[in-house]
């Protein structure tokens, strides 16, 4: 049983009341998860103040529907002794895509019940709206109990499993339609229903959640540089930083590329002020737009000024912040927990030296030196990128060292070569498979999902993006309710 | 003004605390015995992450002391203030769990959901004290979320109050849209506004919500233990809001204290030092119109990598400023600069407070007000004699403007002794029984 998340009970709402406004703003924040926002708000019971705000909000929102998408909803004449009968009818339709499964009648009865304590027609169907969106069967996704042990997902299960791990939404028209034929549990419907949803624009949904999340740029909201070390910061800069992450997640997924194309694409999308950022020339205007970046120290994800600068200090790198972003998020390493008394960067008084040298004197200590080898020689590696990413081949007037190392040993000089060397590897795929499995399930990946992270592993290295997205909506884990009931 | 009474219902809500019914005092009809009653008495805590350089603690005796440099602040009320020295924390956790841990002492396992925490000494006070004012519990942070640390789930780093050890407190981030649900009655959304609240509609909102109950129930019996627990909450909760709505307003707001006015709403999106200050002013009039009486404030999340440049002579976040022992001698300064933010910010809040005249008092007089951090040294994450200010008279329960060494060191009989002062009966509080006896 899992609550819908604040951009899930927007979206959804959106979906079935046709309301373009953010009902979710007037809540409280969602509890975030380790990784992703959806598994810690699935899990944590509501409280006395949430369900209230949930009550007020929902007059708005039911408000705004019959205002704003009246058409859409009031699909017959209520006139006079007719309103019985067309409420019922608009009743049975709503219910069924608001609870995600067919209306029982006893549920419309009661509904039909309410709305005729309302004085007119629109005042009846407003409170029986209000109830169908306050209710848990609305706010939860629900799996019926099955027992002890693990048992298919029922076809109207998988299609809410499906689209809100694709769309952050519940299921559109003809999704329903697939469940309530009962097809969508066939591995041919269930892949042309994913290759359908991907071309869809709710399908942006994955950028905007699972890769922002994926990758901690929501961090890169609170980044900002001190004055001395890069003066010209501005919130449009910030803003372009993550437009070129978002315009590369996106062309990935409308063109369905290479699912390896996130790391190694030999092109990026920028404007004038980020090219002029980069010292690419020949862009003008604030319009995004593709460039190629042959012949360029850049390439992929891992030199964005996004990623760099958001594993940055506010007066310069971070070698070990560095190295633990590509360790937890490229190779699901994390490197153990720093002892508790352990200083930032010990910085002596007078030093004038790189950052390299100042965390290599720090790793001199052996008492720092078993972590900071783990996490240290790849943040090496990506030392000509300054705090806001900038490419550069001097600190403080001396020369970049840019030689890094994989945890399995192997060597590498600056931020191409890591990248050619994680396009090999297979703890890379199998990294970003379990990524992308944890967002689809809601949940942390355990010892039982290794084989469905191989299957997975697999697409990334060699498939698309829709192979790998494909592969986990068939694996078992997607489709299986897990024992216990508690999803 | 309505007299501070508790129903037994509400008292059996706290389940941080072993209560033992037959004493509750406060239950039994007004009389004039209680002559302080006359005005409500107020509880918060305010928190700040990440410890201080240890050097937090005032010098002298217990009645003639001195204010140390980062207190120095609170120069102007420190008759109306206790500084507690020697108050040792038992926690046990990473950086986000000690954001969690601050009100109840508990050791924080790490993880993710299901969330371990352990309920908070607001959440105990605010349920004993039940339906009194509008809010039960107004529980701030900053907005966003606290980041996770190893594995260690920002949650509990951006929760401060636990209304069971797996739910955090519904939290108020946003300056406007807590201005609207303190004193509009109900908050700002998005959309067309609704219409005024008639006796009508009231029970109409009854209707829509036994349906909801009713959905709940037949769901109930299709679901695992698991599931049904949750359910089981959600219910709860809407019982809750049966309760609010059981009787129809009169049309004026509920509660209101005699000498309040709201004022106009601040605005949302504000900077963090323009957000702190326009929260700590809700806080202050919330108290005085007595909209709540029990109120706590993460001043900003634990582990928090808020670059706080904004203050003279500091550069860089405040987590790795924290770790201060970095040879450089430079750390250790910022770290004393942001520590006296912090202490400004119960200054400002405490003569704020001062300025409210009530009942032949002031609100600081009817308030007790806890202010401190998990941590003493930030840098090695030390947990003994950890700083705390509690200010305020409680109503005529605390003795102020003193340096105190509490007669027992356990920062869960801290807390305990507070909710016995807020008239909550509790024989134990998170495990601890023992109490303080000189506050």
């Amino acid at each position: 049983m899992r609550r819908l998340n604040a951009v899930e009970y927007d979206n959804t709402l959106r979906e079935l009341l046709g309301i373009t406004s953010r009902p979710s703003t007037a809540l409280p924040p969602d509890a975030l998860g380790t990784v992703f926002f959806n598994d810690a708000a699935a899990l944590a019971p509501l409280t006395p103040e949430h369900i209230e705000k949930l009550f007020s909000v929902s007059e708005t929102a039911v408000r705004e529907a019959l205002e704003r998408n009246r058409a859409g909803i009031v699909t017959c004449d209520p006139a006079g002794a007719n309103r019985t009968a067309c409420t019922r009818e608009i009743l049975t339709r709503i219910v069924g895509r608001a609870y995600r499964r067919p209306a029982e009648p006893t549920q419309i009865d009661r509904l039909l019940e309410l709305s005729q304590q309302g004085a007119d027609f629109d005042e009846g169907l407003r409170l029986a709206l209000r109830a169908v969106i306050g209710s848990p069967s609305f706010l939860y996704r629900t799996v019926a109990a099955s027992g002890s042990t693990e048992s298919a997902l029922d076809p109207f299960e998988l299609a809410s499993q499906l689209s809100y791990f694709l769309w952050s939404t519940s299921p559109d028209a003809s999704l329903y339609a697939q469940a309530s034929s009962g097809q969508l549990t066939q591995e041919r419907v269930l892949r042309l229903e994913v290759a359908r949803m991907l071309k869809d624009p709710r399908g942006r949904a994955l950028v905007d959640h699972f890769a922002v999340q994926w990758l901690g740029l929501d961090r890169l909201a609170s980044f900002t540089p001190d004055a001395a070390a890069f003066p010209d910061f501005s919130d449009a800069l910030r803003s372009d930083m993550l437009t070129e992450t978002d315009r590369l997640f996106r062309d990935i997924l409308d063109q369905d590329r290479a699912a390896m194309t996130v790391l190694s694409a030999d092109y990026t999308f920028v404007n004038e002020r980020l090219a002029r950022h980069y010292g690419i020339s020949g862009v003008t205007g604030p319009d995004f737009r593709r460039v190629p970046l042959a012949g360029l120290p850049r390439k992929g994800l891992l030199t964005h000024a996004s990623i760099l600068a958001t594993t940055s200090h506010p007066d310069g790198t971070s070698i070990p912040r560095r190295g633990t972003w590509v360790r937890t998020n490229l190779l699901c390493q994390p490197p153990p927990p720093p002892p508790k008394d352990v200083p930032a960067t010990p910085v002596p008084p007078g030093f004038q030296g790189t950052r390299r040298q100042l965390v290599e004197m720090h790793r001199a200590d052996p008492a720092c030196a078993g972590c900071h080898s783990l996490i240290d020689p790849l943040g090496f590696g990506l030392e000509n990128y300054d705090l806001v990413g900038r490419y550069r081949l001097e600190e403080q007037g001396a020369a970049i060292d840019n030689e890094g190392m994989l945890p399995d040993g192997r060597r590498f000089r600056g931020a191409l070569e890591l990248v050619a060397l994680l396009e090999s590897d297979v703890q890379y795929r199998r990294c970003v498979a379990s990524k992308v499995l944890t967002y689809a399930l809601g949940r942390e990946v355990t010892d039982a999902d290794a084989c469905t992270i191989d299957q997975v592993a697999k697409a990334v290295g060699a498939g698309s993006w829709s192979d790998v997205i494909t592969a986990v909506a068939l694996s078992s884990p997607f489709r299986m309710q897990a024992q216990g009931g508690q999803r | 003004m309505r007299r501070f009474r508790l129903s037994r219902r509400a008292l059996l809500r706290g389940s941080g605390a072993a209560l033992s019914l037959p004493l509750l005092e406060p239950m039994m009809a007004a009389g004039p015995a209680r002559a302080q009653a006359a005005a409500p008495v107020r509880y918060a805590a305010l928190q700040f992450p990440c410890g201080t350089t240890g050097t937090w603690q005032p010098s002298g005796t217990e009645l003639s002391w001195q204010l140390s440099p980062v207190l120095r602040p609170l120069e102007p009320v420190k008759a109306d203030l206790s500084v507690l020295v020697g108050i040792n924390a038992r926690i046990d956790s990473n950086h986000p769990g000690h954001a969690t841990a601050f009100l109840s002492d508990a050791s924080i396992p790490g993880g993710g959901a299901p969330f371990r925490a352990a309920v908070t000494t607001d959440q105990v006070i605010a349920a004993g004290i039940g339906e009194a004012t509008r809010i039960r519990n107004l529980v701030i942070t900053p907005p966003g979320n606290g980041q996770t640390e190893e594995g260690q789930s920002g949650v509990y780093g951006s929760n401060m109050s636990w209304v069971s050890a797996s739910t955090p407190a519904a939290r108020a981030t946003d300056p406007r849209a807590m201005f609207d649900s303190l004193f509009a009655g109900t908050p700002v959304t998005p959309g067309p506004a609704a219409p005024p609240a008639t006796a009508e509609r009231w029970a109409r909102d009854r209707s829509v919500l036994d349906y909801i109950r009713w959905d709940a129930g037949r769901l109930n019996g299709r679901l695992g233990a698991g599931d049904k627990a949750i359910v089981d909450q959600f219910l709860t909760g809407v019982r809750e809001v049966e309760k609010k709505i059981a009787s129809p307003p009169s049309g004026a707001p509920p509660a209101m204290g005699p000498s309040c006015a709201p004022g106009q709403a601040p605005a949302s999106g504000l900077s963090f030092v323009d957000d702190t200050r326009a929260k700590l002013d809700l806080l202050a009039l919330a108290f005085q119109c007595d909209v709540t009486r029990v109120a706590t404030y993460l001043l900003d999340f634990e582990y928090s990598q808020r670059n706080m440049n904004f203050l003279p002579g500091v550069s860089g976040v405040h987590h790795s400023i924290s770790h201060w022992r970095d040879g450089s001698g430079r750390l250790g300064p910022m770290l004393d600069r942001i520590n006296v933010f912090y202490t400004e910010q119960l200054a400002y809040l405490l003569a704020k407070l001062k300025a409210m005249p009530e009942a032949g008092a002031t609100v600081l007089g009817n308030s007790m007000i806890l202010w401190g951090s998990s941590f003493n040294d930030g840098h090695g994450h030390t947990i003994n004699n950890i700083p705390l200010v509690l200010a305020g008279a409680g109503g005529g329960t605390l003795r102020p403007g003193r340096l105190v060494r509490p007669s027992s060191s356990s920062l869960k009989a801290l807390h305990l002794t507070m909710i016995r002062k807020m008239k909550v009966v509790a024989s134990s509080f998170s495990g601890g029984s023992a109490t303080i006896e000189n506050l």
